[in-house]
């Protein structure tokens, strides 16, 4: 059935601009902290393992694995009419495990999921302004 | 070791509540009216014997200010309005103990009113979603319901430790046939694990029967000194322990594990403030708005080992009559969802040996928790809890 309800697009604020800029333009953004070097997700102002302020914006492999992941069967909002039953997921990333992201699965069914597999990034876009980070099995 | 200084200090005193129901036909300050009238009539006070007021919403109910006003009170030395479901139920009425035990105000009201059936429903209707803050890297991609989040906690401990569908539905079986003895309950049919599996599918592994209900209704509750209460005309339940805990959201520094809850590291605390152990335990309303979040709590809350949460709750042990009598009234499963707040009407009615049909035998210590904080992908991390005792 189609539907003309849209779906909730993203509010990017000035922490996730940069992450949302980067979707669109196909690349996957993450804050690496300037003093520890480490990995941050999701955007914020100071790094939560030495308390060093700012980011640096880095592109990372978009890889990463597959933690768990549910299957909504029922619908919660009208601009997912078309896609129910839909996978949402969230994967680990390969730079650091500790930066975990939902998506929804791509080119794949819920039957070929297993946690801990491979996954990749799939940019698409969501509107003019948003494109989303999707997931697919990486295929190697 | 010293006995904590909150240690059975304050005690719950009335208790007062609405009907439970799909569709109350009235606003959540009707509500909050009703069940606070009935708390302060319960406790043998006046509204002028109330100097605090304490409660908690979702941006779902009425502020503590305009229930106090509307309730007559002129004048409140304490006031709380915390932000959070489970997550804040009970620390409320910690909260309030710690308001009364400090000395800020001497008999405090707390109180839960929704409409969270015929109004904003948690499962994602009667408002937009949020796509601000963390929730725009979830929501656009239709992660909107808690059953979401908690569905992949599930998942993850099925694949690690081989809890079971039949076990997540053993939880479901047990509760409702506590509520079948329950008038105040919304679900009072006694099911089967074949009804259980047979129940639509809603968040895979969760079917519906996996999932609490969505209710309309209040309980509110009057919290004051141990030495005031002796002299109030109900038994008094004191408050031996309150407890808060952490969690793991996803996006926390230390890694984020779903078949692990905020319990973990509440339990310690609570049970130790309190002075007692598990097996004191007499009767649990453990925070159920989710099959999943039983077995977990159960696990981390120490009534058995890691992993042993599912072989737990499927081995008679929660029913009346088991060794952890659980949910007697039926839960968020099938008594009714205030939110936290009717498990702490459960465990009153125990202590006061009121609990009719469904009644534990001697009971004196109880344990009510509230959101096992964490136990799912993106949930609210705190959780809290209360041991009580007559």
């Amino acid at each position: 059935m189609a539907t003309n309800v849209s779906r909730p697009l993203p509010l990017p604020d000035i922490d996730s601009r940069p992450f949302w800029q980067g979707a669109k333009d196909g690349k996957l953004l993450i804050q690496r902290c300037p003093s520890c070097r480490s990995f941050r997700w999701p955007p914020r102002d100071f790094c939560n393992v030495c308390y060093t302020p700012g980011g640096d914006w880095t592109q990372v492999s978009g890889q990463g694995v597959l933690l768990s992941w549910t299957v909504q069967h029922h619908l919660l909002h009208p601009g997912f009419a078309d896609e129910v039953p839909y996978v949402v997921l969230a994967v680990a990333l390969d730079e650091d495990r500790r930066c975990q992201l939902l998506g929804n699965l791509r080119r794949a069914t819920a039957e070929e999921l297993q946690a801990g597999m491979a996954m990749e990034a799939v940019f698409e876009e969501a509107s003019p302004e948003i494109t989303l980070v999707h997931w697919r099995p990486r295929r190697d | 070791m010293p006995s904590h200084p909150l240690r059975d200090r304050t005690a719950i005193v009335g208790v007062g509540y609405t009907e439970f129901s799909k569709n109350s036909g009235k606003t959540t300050l009707g509500l909050a009216l009703e069940a606070c009238y009935k708390a302060i009539g319960d406790a043998g006070l006046e509204v002028t014997d109330i100097d605090g007021v304490a409660t908690y919403a979702v941006g779902d109910s009425t502020l503590s200010y305009v229930v106090a006003d509307a309730l007559g009170i002129e004048d409140t030395a304490y006031f709380l309005d915390h932000l959070g479901g489970g997550s804040a139920s009970q620390s409320t009425i910690a909260a309030a103990a710690m308001a009364v035990h400090s000395g800020v105000a001497t008999n405090v009201l707390c109180y839960r009113a929704l409409n969270s059936r015929s109004g904003f429903r948690m499962g994602g209707t009667g408002r937009e979603p949020r796509t601000a803050g963390d929730a725009q890297y979830q929501s656009p991609y239709g992660h909107l319901a808690p059953g979401q989040a908690v569905a992949m906690g599930a998942r993850m401990h099925m694949e690690r430790y081989g809890t079971t569908k039949d076990q997540l539905g053993a939880v479901a079986v047990t509760f409702r046939q506590h509520a079948s003895m329950n008038e105040r309950a919304l679900m009072r049919t006694p099911i089967t694990l074949d009804d259980y599996h047979a129940s639509r599918m809603i968040s895979d592994p969760l079917r519906l029967l996996d999932f609490c209900l969505e209710s309309d209704g209040a309980c509110a509750f009057i919290v004051t000194s141990a030495e005031r209460a002796r002299d109030l005309p109900q038994p008094p339940v004191y408050l031996s322990g309150v407890g808060y805990g952490p969690g793991r959201t996803l996006y926390s520094k230390a890694w984020m594990d779903p078949t692990e809850s905020g319990a973990r590291f509440m339990a310690p605390r609570l049970f130790g403030m309190a002075g007692v152990t598990p097996a004191d335990i007499d009767v649990a309303c453990i925070y159920d708005a989710f099959t999943y979040m039983v077995v977990v709590q159960m696990e981390d809350l120490g009534f058995c080992s890691k992993g042993e949460g599912g072989p737990f709750v499927a081995s008679g042990a929660l029913a009346l009559g088991g060794s952890l009598p659980t949910n007697p009234h039926g839960g968020h499963l099938s008594e009714a969802y205030i939110h936290g707040y009717n498990h702490v009407l459960a465990a009153v009615e125990q202590l006061r040996g009121r609990a009719g049909p469904r009644q534990v035998e001697g009971a004196e210590v109880a344990l009510v928790t509230g959101a096992p904080g964490g136990a799912g992908i993106a949930l609210p991390p705190q959780c809290n809890g209360l041991v009580l005792r007559r």
